[in-house]
């Protein structure tokens, strides 16, 4: 016993503190943390440095700090450097969000993706964009800004009512699990109506939008994306240890000090938010949500997918995604590649869990 | 270590005044009156659907009562805080789940967060106090291991270890035996009495083997129905009328003949 005790007084876990705040922080979440950030900065210069366009990297310093020419202002910031950035924030939304609802309902199929929220969205956007007479609610808006908030208000409005269908005293994840699936078929049912009963011209916008794309951002989305990503930060980081304490469950979560109900419903908020803000910029960029926050808890070994770190990895992986699909030819949306890799994950995941439950 | 700590001035730090409690409009405990001694192992022991469960999760406020109170220290513990009442109070639920790819440390070091503002989730004395309640336990070699590889007596000494972890004065445990085989049984009872001795921690356990219960409480409180039928040293309340009116069960009761405590030997129906 003393033996063990000796051995025990040599501090394994060690923590950084800056006056009276500190974080727990472990070897492989600094080296993956710092490995992933690195990937996303030269992601970021490759994007605004390369392009079908070539400037020398003088002038593209010179350009970023304000001294470019027209041209160059329009290519290496307003299409360039406001996509990048696009990408980045939806990419880190999405993946927060993801990691948010995967730890509040303590189960990996359980990002907005899956659960109707984007399809809601994806609802509204359409009926928008293929139904002029509800595009006249908006007054004068372009077509495209008019598509961008309808789906924003139909993220939050999806939402409000997948919680009302399955709030009891609090959520039970297996039912929020299965009213999102049901208002996700419902959703995407009322989207090909919606396709079949329209105009070519309309349905053309309805797609460009439906199949997501980094293309169109433009700086205002960036600063209008900006803001909500922060706050999303922020209450990731405060919400630390209340997550923490979520993914054990309700009872620990109690028995911990927590309040759950509290903590959970936050979360789900600051979730869709996110979610509903990044739909807005970039349409449904698929499976970013559940690859980012599953992803990142694999590579950074946290006990539960991490919001911050889940943010990190989707940044990197939207980033990585719009520059391949950039360079490739046939002028792919970035939601192709991002869907082929939440593919393989998905299935991934769903044989490795077969494979433990037989064993 | 027992002389530091600081004496409880009431000898029931924990006691149920008429609990009435239950699910919906399905009542499992009626009108409960325990008294719970302070620095002692009490088990609650009873027939399947007698309310132990139950009675435990009202202990730990996981369940409000329909009517009656639930006393901490002679203060209602609706009253108290989520955090003040986690750090005076642990309880390891019957099946605890832990998420994906947690570690032992991990799982140990979540029993610090009641203690824990959120912005500071790390110190030196966490990391001292964590590093104890593993040495304590055992498992301290096992750190760095994900939970879901170990042994079942593994994985429950690691749950222990968390509460430890917590620093209460109370200590629940929900069956804490179940699922494993007698050997790892005895060796988590064991623990819990040495925490007992060492710390001078009130126990209370839900436990299903009446031999066990018998070998390791300081007092025993029997349910039936949700109602209590007796309280008491394991030696005054296990008799074999008792085994045939609570559980019908035909048992001869002995005392074992080295340490001189009750021992149940079924005879069953044969």
């Amino acid at each position: 016993m003393s033996a063990a005790l000796a051995q025990a007084e040599r501090p394994r876990r060690r923590g950084i503190a800056i006056g009276p705040v500190a974080l727990r922080v472990r070897r492989r979440a600094l080296l993956v943390g710092a490995g992933t950030s690195l990937l996303l900065v030269a992601l970021l210069a490759a994007s605004v440095f390369t392009g079908t366009l070539h400037f020398t990297p003088e002038r593209v310093l010179a350009t970023l700090v304000g001294d470019g020419t027209k041209v160059e202002e329009l290519v290496l910031i307003d299409h360039r450097l406001s996509r990048a950035l696009a990408g980045i924030l939806v990419g880190f939304a999405l993946g927060c969000a993801g990691a948010l609802t995967q730890s509040i309902t303590r189960n990996p199929i359980a990002s907005p993706d899956i659960l109707g929220v984007i399809s809601g969205a994806s609802l509204c956007a359409v009926l928008v964009a293929t139904q002029p007479s509800i595009r006249r609610l908006f007054g004068g808006l372009p077509a495209g800004q008019a598509v961008s908030l309808a789906a924003f208000i139909g993220g939050l409005l999806t939402t409000a009512l997948i919680l009302a269908l399955s709030w009891r005293a609090g959520f039970d994840g297996l039912r929020l699990i299965l009213v999102g699936l049901s208002i996700n078929a419902i959703a995407m049912a009322g989207v090909s109506f919606a396709l079949t009963r329209t105009e070519d011209y309309n349905a053309a916008l309805a797609m460009r939008w439906l199949t997501g794309s980094l293309a169109p951002a433009r700086m205002p989305d960036v600063q209008r994306l900006l803001p909500v990503v922060v706050v999303g930060a922020v209450v990731c980081l405060a919400l630390h240890q209340a997550l923490a304490r979520l993914r054990m469950g309700r009872d620990l979560s109690l028995l911990l000090g927590g309040r759950p109900a509290a903590a959970e419903g936050i979360s789900l908020v600051v979730a869709v938010a996110l979610v509903a803000a990044a739909c807005a910029v970039a349409g449904p960029v698929a499976f970013v949500a559940f690859v980012a926050a599953q992803g990142a808890m694999r590579l950074f070994g946290t006990a539960g997918p991490p919001p911050l770190a889940a943010g990190l990895v989707g940044a990197t992986l939207v980033l990585g995604a719009d520059l391949a699909v950039q360079r490739l030819p046939g002028d792919l949306p970035v939601g192709v590649p991002t869907g082929i890799i939440g593919a393989i994950f998905l299935l991934n995941l769903l044989l490795r869990t077969t494979r433990r439950t037989r064993v | 270590m027992s002389d530091t700590l600081t004496p409880v001035n009431v000898s029931t730090p924990l006691r149920l005044r008429e609990v009435t409690a239950g699910y919906g409009s399905r009542t499992i405990l009626h009108g409960l009156d325990i008294e719970v001694p302070v620095g002692r192992f009490t088990s609650v022991i009873g027939p399947n659907g007698c309310g132990k469960s139950t009675t435990l999760r009202v202990m730990a406020r996981l369940l409000s009562p329909d009517s009656g109170d639930v006393l901490w220290h002679g203060r209602p513990v609706a009253d108290l805080k989520p955090r003040e009442l986690a750090t005076q109070l642990a309880m390891l639920p019957q099946v605890p789940v832990a998420p994906e790819g947690m570690t032992v440390e991990d799982l140990v070091a979540m029993g610090r967060q009641p203690h824990q503002p959120w912005w500071r989730a790390w110190s030196a004395e966490d990391d001292r106090i964590v590093a104890e309640a593993m040495a304590a336990t055992a498992i301290a070699d096992l750190a760095e291991r994900p939970l879901d590889e170990l042994s079942g007596g593994q994985r429950q000494r690691a749950w222990i270890a968390m509460t430890l972890a917590q620093q209460t004065e109370l200590l629940l445990l929900d069956e804490p035996t179940t699922h494993l085989d007698l050997a790892h049984a005895v060796e988590v009872l064991d623990l819990v009495c040495r925490l007992r001795d060492d710390t001078g921690r009130t126990v209370v356990a839900v436990l299903h083997d009446l031999s066990l219960a018998a070998r390791y409480s300081d007092h025993l409180v029997v349910l039936k129905d949700g109602r209590l039928v007796t309280a008491g040293a394991p030696r005054e309340v296990l008799t074999p009328e008792l085994l045939l009116d609570t559980f019908g069960l035909r048992a001869h009761v002995f005392d074992d003949p080295v340490e001189g405590r009750p021992v149940v030997v079924p005879v069953g129906h044969g």
